[in-house]
This record gives structure tokens, C-alpha cells and sequence, in this order.
């Protein structure tokens, strides 16, 4: 198994894209104030600091060497103001930070899923689902954290060095020469560091999601693991991902023992010097005691501003990555938009013509070619053939979700291109092979067919759908919950609310997906009663799987590699004794055999149910 | 707690796979004999009791019943999923506890009914198992035989393309000739195939009927049918009810027995028949 296929998401450029970094800022532009706000703190923040330990010097050299009380008790009640101060700006940055990290988030996923939404189905296919929920979810986080706390720390930091090093020049130059040539070794080693306990740290969490994945289908595929004698290859399988995330996980926790020391001993050394150069320069008089505990405290301390830049840096690297690919999911186009002077007709009703359609999802294999239909104003269509033979397709394209690559599709006589999408879409009445319902009540999902319909006009859809008789046996009715996606109730339920959502629609165009599993032979009847009521008037189209539809509707038309094989009424087909006279026979045998499953479970010894068949 | 339960997991005794008696030197002939085999998977609830039937190597066998009728068991017996409680299950004379575990299982071959394809690629999954390096051509002629190698031309990475989420979602059928295509690289002696084709088109039914035609030649397999059609040529039809082999023969003598399940059910079939001829005859 090929780990590019599973974790192609992971992968990150590593080069420093200015356009993305620019972009990226920009995230921040609306919050210019806040910004500038806590940029400012950090920047306080990190002056103080320094200050507090330029402070300490004061007191050693003038207060407690010099023996001068006074001027100790005068630093002293200075030391207190500022930590105030100090303690003030630290709420200040750390508070807004955080509230614009949240900011940043919710704006970036609402402009993801807004764009989302306006994306063409295109989209959708070529797109899997766990790409497009890693953008909405971890990347915008990982963007924030680096654009709020990064940018902290980052600012923190760089003002702590420099101002640092501004305090150390005034007690020392030539020290100060000496730390300045030992920064930059420390900040190249902080940064491999950083960057390869990131790395190492990304690989351990994927190789634990490959984990979790390999139990799950080697439990569940238990059967075949063992009828296959799979135990010991999948055991080395294993052994290869555990192994894995154990040498990462291993590297991992000994890159970060070993970060510390590491920077200790480098700063060791500037210490080392500054105490022996130091040291010379207080015997000579050169120095106080005081200013080398202070330069010996700037250099211990400048370790972790130092640490914090490596990090954000290499955070930075992977927020990059993040943000290139939000980027590329909010500058993907939809297909499918509105043309330029677009006018909304008033209504669909007339003839839905196709003309000379050529229709494809990939260049290399056309679905639909040169496809000529019309269908009459309130006619039903059922659509059978194979799965893959292009009934779908067609259905897609009445929808308007693709648009014919070549040939138009005339709706009342008017090439649909012309009309904006919503045109389409608010006069269409949709019922899916496993329809969506989102959580809530039975009442919240009728009333997606048409927001500010009265509980009333809920009920009333709900009894012409049939749904009613289901309903009411709830015991909260109506405000009942759905579950999740609708998981408490049956595919025949759902598809009777999703019928109920369609006639409180009340659209001008009804297509229906018909259910492949078996409903209940009374959830099945009240599906079609169903159908019948929104189908009354309406140009309907069914991919039908149903004898009874097909049988009932005006016209069925057998689609197969994307062309028309057979046309007509069920009759008339049936006398073709072609494909449609296959498929209705099997079919036919099938539902039989169905309405006798019974007897085949009967008990052989015959204790008398036989007869009642 | 969490250390508890993990040793729970860890504590239950294993299924060994390797050990047996007599590590069997010859191939496999596909000779099967149950007598008197009784099977409980809780104690005091019996699913077989008493089941005897003799198979000779190469013999196509029909299991016929009801679900829960103790055909399934019949099977996980064979593969020593489980062990018989009671009787004695031989394979080429020989009481299968005495093969190892892994022997048995090299040498059957399963189709299920929704055989389970692994989130891996296409020839992966038809690879699954064979447990030695396979050439392409090997991995297209099992395809090709199985009915299923122009589907996974079709697709744009062929037998590269992932099963799954991740890549293509097979329907039943396709599912089940890749299925078919596996266990024919594997080459069993012995076979067993869950008929499922009741749930397909007619197209996908008579790619999954060749595809089986494929599969059985020289080989003892047993086929759980549901139809008529399925077992009328089986050497042997296997009647199984509430844990007890109720008729055996063959499809002709079955069809004797006025009174018995599998005449009412050929009645039944027939009866169907007739309807659909009334239905779409004209």
C-alpha cells in the first residue's frame, strides 16, 4: 500500500512562499487595531524584561555594593510599578490573542464553506471528503496558531534580542561582540531542532492514523484474513507501521531531550567567555560584579526567545503548506455559474428538450454523445438501464448541476444557459436514493422544502407523502429527532419526508432517485402513493428500480453507453423482447420470489403455512 | 482497568495455526466426510446435531435451507473456525483436527456472499492471500476469468485503483467476481461459494454464473443455494433444516419426494415461472 495515496494531505512544500506568507497576513488586515494592540504588549513585555534584569544591576552595583538604601528602596518601588504595567500588558496580549486566533479561524472556515457551497458538483467528485474536512478543520487552526501566538512570540522574542543586546551594549561592548557571534550558532541549531521534532512528530500522529486504519479492517475482515492465511503477513504488515511510528516517536522524544542541553551547552559557552573576559576586565576595573551577573542573565535568558523563533519558524513552514491549500480550495471556480445578462423566465413549465448533448466527466470518456430527447410539459419519464449507462447523468444535467459540454437543453423553449442558476434550482423537486436529512426534528426536515412554511403546510405535505402514518407513531410526533443524517429512521422513512420536502416544495420539476434496497411492502405503497401526489402535473423523471413506477410512468426510456436503446410504454417495450423484457422479467421473477420468501423459510416438515400462499 | 481489559484481549487463548499431529505430506484429493456431527456455539443450543454426508473429491455439493438452518456451520466446521463438538468431520480419510490449521485453509477456498475487499488496491486484494509472488499476466487471467478484468480496465488507475473511500466503491456483483478472481489465483482443492447472485442484474448474474463455471472444474466445492436453478446440476443437494440434514440426493430423486422441501420448493419456482410468463408473455 502506497502511503501517498492515503496521506497526500500531509505533504507540505517546504519553500518559503512570500506570495502565500503575504497572503496569509492579510488574514489579519480586518484586525489591524488588535494586532498592533498586542504587537505592542509583546513588545513592552519583552523591553521590560530586560529591564527588570538591567533593574537587578542597579541595585547590586549602586544599592547594595555602594550600600545607598535609599536609592535601593527608590528602585525597588519602581521594579513594583512596572510589574504591573508588565503584568497589565501580558493580560492584554494574551487575551487578544486569543480572541483573534478564534476570529481568524471563523473567518477562514465560513469563506471555505461558503465557497463550498457555491462549488459545482465537479468539484465534489474529484475532490474526497476527508481533503475537503481537513481544510475546514486542522488547517484553519494550525493558520491561526502561527498568525496569533506565532507572531507573538516571534515579536516577543526578536524585541527580547534586541533589546538584550541594546542593554548589554551599554555595560559592554566587546561582550556584547562576543554573544552576537554565538546567536546566530544557536538560532541555525534551535532551527534543526525544531524542525525535525516536527517532522518526526507529523510522522508518529500518521502512522498512528494507518494504525487505527489496518485494525479496523483487519477485525472486521476477520474471515477473509483467515480463510487466507493472511495472519503472518499481516502481522509483518503491522510490525512495519508499528515499527514506524515507534522509530518516530522514539526520534521524536530524543530530539526534544536532546534540544535543551544542546542550546544549554552552546550558551554555556558564551557564558564561559563572558566570565573569563569579564572577570579580566573587573580586576582591571573595567567591569562591575553586578554587570556580568547581568550580561551572564541576558545570555541564560536569551536562550528561550531564541527557542521560540526556531519553533514558530518551523510552524511556519507547515502553516504555509495549510494555508496553500486553503488557498487552492478558495480559488478553485465553480463550473457552473450564471452567465453574464441572465433573466429568470417566471417559470420551467413547457417542453424539456435535449439537443445534440454531448456530456463527459473526463475528456477520455464521454458519457453522453450527440443525445437527442424531448419530453412533454407534465409527463413522467423512468429512466432503467445499468448502473454507469448515463441515467444519472441525465438527470444531473435537467438539474443543472453540469451543463452539456456541447448542445443545449431548451427548457419551455428557452436554452436553460440563459437563465440563472437559481431559476433552476428554486423550481426543482429532488428525492435521493438514500436521502440526507439533517439533525433534527422530522418538522425542521420537511420544512427545508420551503423555509417559511406553517406547521400546517408541514402536516398537510406530510399526509399527501404518506409520511403522516409513520409519524404519528412517534411519540414526540413531529418533533421527533432525526439523528444524525437521519440514523433512527429507515431508508423508506426518509425517503417519505424527502418526498414531503418535495410537495411542500412545490416545484415545477420532480426527479426521484428510487431506493435500490427493499422497503416494507407498506412503507413501499405509501412511497408510491407518494410519488403519485408530487408527480401530479409535474415533469417528473425517475431512475426507476421499481416495477410499480415503471409501470405507471408515461414514458420509459432504457439508457445504456449513454444513448437511448429502447423508448416506449411498458407494453410496448415488452413486446420488443429486448433489454427492458429481460430486465422486467428478472425483476419481475425477483419481487416473486421476495413476496415468497416466506415459504422458502418455511419449516420443511410442512406444519400447514404453505397453504396459506 | 484499561491494563485489564488489554490483558483480557491478550490472556484468550489463541488459535493455533501451525501445530497438528501429522503434518500431511501428500496434496489434498478433496475427499469429505461428516459423520454424526454435532455443534453448539453456546452451550445446550445445539446447531448441528447429527449431521452426516460423504463427498468424493471433485463432487459438486448444494446446501439448501433456511437462514440459521446450520448451513454456515457446516462451513466454519470444514475451515476449522470452529471445532465439532460432537462426530467425526475426515478430509481424505483423515480427522481434520490432525491437519494443521493453516494446511486446511491453503487448500478451501471461500466466496461469500459480500465478500470484504481491504481499503488496498485492486490487485492487492485479488493478491490477497496467494502468499507468493504474482505476475501480472496471472493477476489479468484470474480477472479475465472471473468476468471482472475489463471493470478494472475501465477505471483510470486499472488495477491500481483503490477500493474504498479513497478509490472506487464496487457494486455487489463486481465485489464478488473480484472475490472470485482471488480465490482462483489461490487454486483451493476445495471450494465453497455463497450464492448471492439473487441480488445482481441479469448481466452481472450470468458474469458471476461463468465465472463460477470457471471455478469448479476439477475441484469438490459447496455451493449454499437458494435457487433451484442454482443446484440442479450438483452431484449431491443437502437439505438442511433446524440443524439437521432432512433430504439428500439429487436433484432428480429430490424431485421424487413429493412431500419434501426441495419439491415444494421447484414447485414454488415453477409457479413463479409461470406467473412471469403471464406477466410479460403476450
Amino acid at each position: 500500500m502506497s502511503d501517498e495515496h492515503r496521506f497526500e494531505e500531509e505533504e507540505f512544500s517546504s519553500q518559503f512562499n512570500g506570495g502565500t506568507v503575504r497572503r496569509l497576513l492579510k488574514q489579519l488586515l480586518p484586525y489591524k487595531g488588535q494586532v498592533a494592540l498586542f504587537l505592542a504588549c509583546a513588545v513592552g513585555v519583552s523591553f521590560m524584561e530586560s529591564y527588570f534584569t538591567l533593574l537587578s544591576k542597579q541595585i547590586v552595583d549602586d544599592g547594595i555594593v555602594a550600600g545607598n538604601a535609599d536609592l535601593i528602596g527608590r528602585l525597588a518601588l519602581q521594579y513594583g510599578l512596572l510589574m504591573v504595567g508588565f503584568a497589565a500588558m501580558v493580560f492584554v496580549f494574551i487575551y487578544i490573542c486569543g480572541r483573534l486566533g478564534h476570529q481568524v479561524q471563523y473567518d477562514l472556515r465560513k469563506r471555505m464553506f461558503e465557497h463550498l457551497q457555491r462549488l459545482s458538483f465537479s468539484y465534489y467528485d474529484r475532490t474526497p471528503v476527508g481533503w475537503m474536512m481537513s481544510r475546514l478543520t486542522s488547517d484553519p487552526e494550525r493558520v491561526s496558531n502561527v498568525l496569533t501566538w506565532g507572531l507573538l512570540d516571534v515579536t516577543w522574542a526578536v524585541t527580547n534580542i534586541l533589546v538584550s543586546m541594546l542593554f548589554m551594549l551599554t555595560i559592554s561592548w566587546q561582550l556584547t561582540l562576543i554573544v552576537a557571534a554565538i546567536l546566530p550558532v544557536i538560532l541555525v541549531v534551535a532551527v534543526w531542532f525544531k524542525q525535525r521534532m516536527l517532522v518526526e512528530y507529523r510522522d508518529s500522529r500518521k502512522y498512528n492514523s494507518m494504525i487505527s486504519g489496518e485494525f479496523n479492517q483487519n477485525i472486521t475482515g476477520v474471515r477473509v484474513v483467515k480463510s487466507m492465511r493472511r495472519e503472518n503477513a499481516n502481522l509483518e504488515e503491522f510490525k512495519g507501521l508499528t515499527g514506524s511510528m515507534h522509530r518516530s516517536s522514539y526520534r521524536g522524544a530524543w530530539l526534544s531531550a536532546m534540544f535543551l542541553p544542546s542550546v544549554q551547552i552552546i550558551s554555556a559557552v558564551a557564558v564561559a567567555a563572558v566570565a573569563w573576559y569579564g572577570g579580566w576586565q573587573t580586576s582591571i576595573g573595567g567591569m562591575t560584579i553586578g554587570g556580568i551577573q547581568a550580561f551572564v542573565a541576558y545570555i541564560t535568558f536569551m536562550m528561550w526567545p531564541v527557542s521560540d523563533v526556531a519553533r514558530v519558524y518551523a510552524e511556519m513552514q507547515h502553516a504555509i503548506a495549510s494555508a496553500e491549500r486553503m488557498f487552492s480550495l478558495l480559488d478553485s471556480q465553480p463550473e457552473v455559474v450564471d452567465r453574464p445578462n441572465a433573466t429568470d423566465p417566471g417559470t420551467l413549465r413547457g417542453d424539456i428538450v435535449f439537443e445534440n448533448v454531448d456530456f463527459y466527466y473526463d475528456p477520455a470518456k464521454p458519457v453522453l454523445k450527440d443525445f437527442n430527447l424531448t419530453i412533454k410539459q407534465g409527463e413522467t419519464i423512468a429512466l432503467v438501464g445499468a448502473t454507469g449507462g448515463g441515467k444519472s447523468t441525465i438527470v444531473n444535467l435537467v438539474c443543472r448541476f453540469y451543463e452539456p459540454r456541447n448542445g443545449r437543453i431548451l427548457m419551455g423553449g428557452q436554452d436553460y444557459t440563459t437563465m440563472p442558476l437559481s431559476a433552476i434550482h428554486s423550481r426543482l423537486g429532488m428525492v435521493l436514493q438514500t436521502p440526507h436529512l439533517f439533525s433534527g426534528t422530522i418538522r425542521e426536515n420537511i420544512r427545508y422544502g420551503r423555509l417559511d412554511a406553517t406547521d400546517a403546510e408541514v402536516e398537510q405535505a406530510a399526509h399527501l407523502s404518506g409520511a403522516h402514518a409513520f409519524v404519528s407513531t412517534l411519540e414526540k410526533g413531529y418533533d421527533e429527532e432525526v439523528g444524525e443524517g437521519g440514523i433512527l429512521l429507515s431508508v423508506g422513512q426518509k425517503q417519505l419526508l424527502s418526498l414531503a420536502r418535495a410537495i411542500l416544495a412545490d416545484p415545477e420539476i420532480f426527479v426521484m432517485d428510487e431506493a435500490t434496497s427493499s422497503v416494507d411492502t407498506l412503507t413501499e405503497a405509501l412511497i408510491q402513493q407518494g410519488m403519485e401526489a408530487v408527480m401530479r402535473g409535474r415533469t417528473s423523471f425517475v431512475i426507476a428500480h421499481r416495477l410499480s413506477t415503471v409501470k405507471k410512468a408515461d414514458r420509459i426510456i432504457v439508457i445504456a453507453n449513454g444513448t437511448i436503446q429502447e423508448m416506449g410504454s411498458h407494453a410496448e417495450l415488452l413486446r420488443q423482447r429486448g433489454y427492458y423484457y429481460n430486465l422486467y422479467t428478472q425483476q419481475f421473477r425477483q419481487e416473486l420470489e421476495r413476496s415468497y420468501d416466506e415459504v422458502f423459510n418455511l419449516k420443511p416438515a410442512g406444519e400447514g403455512e404453505l397453504q396459506a400462499v | 482497568m484499561a491494563y485489564d481489559r488489554v490483558m483480557d484481549i491478550i490472556k484468550h487463548p489463541r488459535e493455533p495455526l501451525g501445530e497438528a499431529e501429522a503434518a500431511p505430506v501428500q496434496a489434498v484429493q478433496g475427499a469429505v466426510s461428516f459423520q454424526n456431527v454435532a455443534f453448539e456455539y453456546e452451550r445446550g443450543l445445539p446447531v448441528l446435531k447429527g449431521v452426516s454426508f460423504d463427498v468424493r473429491p471433485g463432487q459438486v455439493v448444494a446446501l439448501m435451507g433456511a437462514t440459521g438452518s446450520g448451513k454456515t456451520t457446516v462451513i466454519n466446521l470444514l475451515m476449522r473456525f470452529y471445532e465439532h463438538s460432537g462426530g467425526d468431520i475426515t478430509l481424505d480419510g483423515v480427522d481434520i483436527r490432525q491437519y494443521p490449521r493453516d494446511f486446511l485453509r491453503r487448500n478451501i477456498g471461500v466466496v461469500e456472499q459480500e465478500p470484504f475487499l481491504f481499503s488496498r488496491t485492486i490487485r492487492e486484494n485479488i493478491t490477497y492471500g496467494v502468499g507468493r509472488a504474482v505476475s501480472d499476466e496471472e493477476v489479468y487471467a484470474a480477472a479475465r476469468a472471473a468476468a471482472v478484468h475489463h471493470v478494472i480496465e475501465s477505471f483510470p488507475l486499472g488495477y491500481n485503483t483503490l477500493v474504498g473511500e479513497r478509490g472506487v466503491t464496487l457494486s455487489g456483483g463486481q465485489k464478488q467476481r473480484v472475490a472470485i478472481a482471488r480465490t482462483l489465483l489461490k487454486n483451493p482443492r476445495i471450494l465453497i461459494l455463497d450464492d448471492a447472485t439473487s441480488s445482481v442484474d441479469s448481466e452481472t448474474e450470468a458474469a458471476i454464473r461463468d465465472a463460477v463455471k470457471q471455478l469448479l472444474p476439477g475441484r469438490t466445492a459447496f455451493i449454499i443455494a437458494h435457487r433451484v436453478q442454482t443446484v440442479m446440476n450438483a452431484d449431491q443437494i443437502l437439505v438442511f433444516d433446524n440443524g439437521q440434514i432432512v433430504q439428500a440426493g439429487t436433484h432428480a430423486s429430490l424431485l421424487d419426494a413429493p412431500d419434501g422441501f426441495y419439491r415444494r420448493i421447484f414447485d414454488m419456482q415453477s409457479r413463479i415461472d409461470d406467473e412471469v410468463e403471464k406477466e410479460v408473455g403476450s
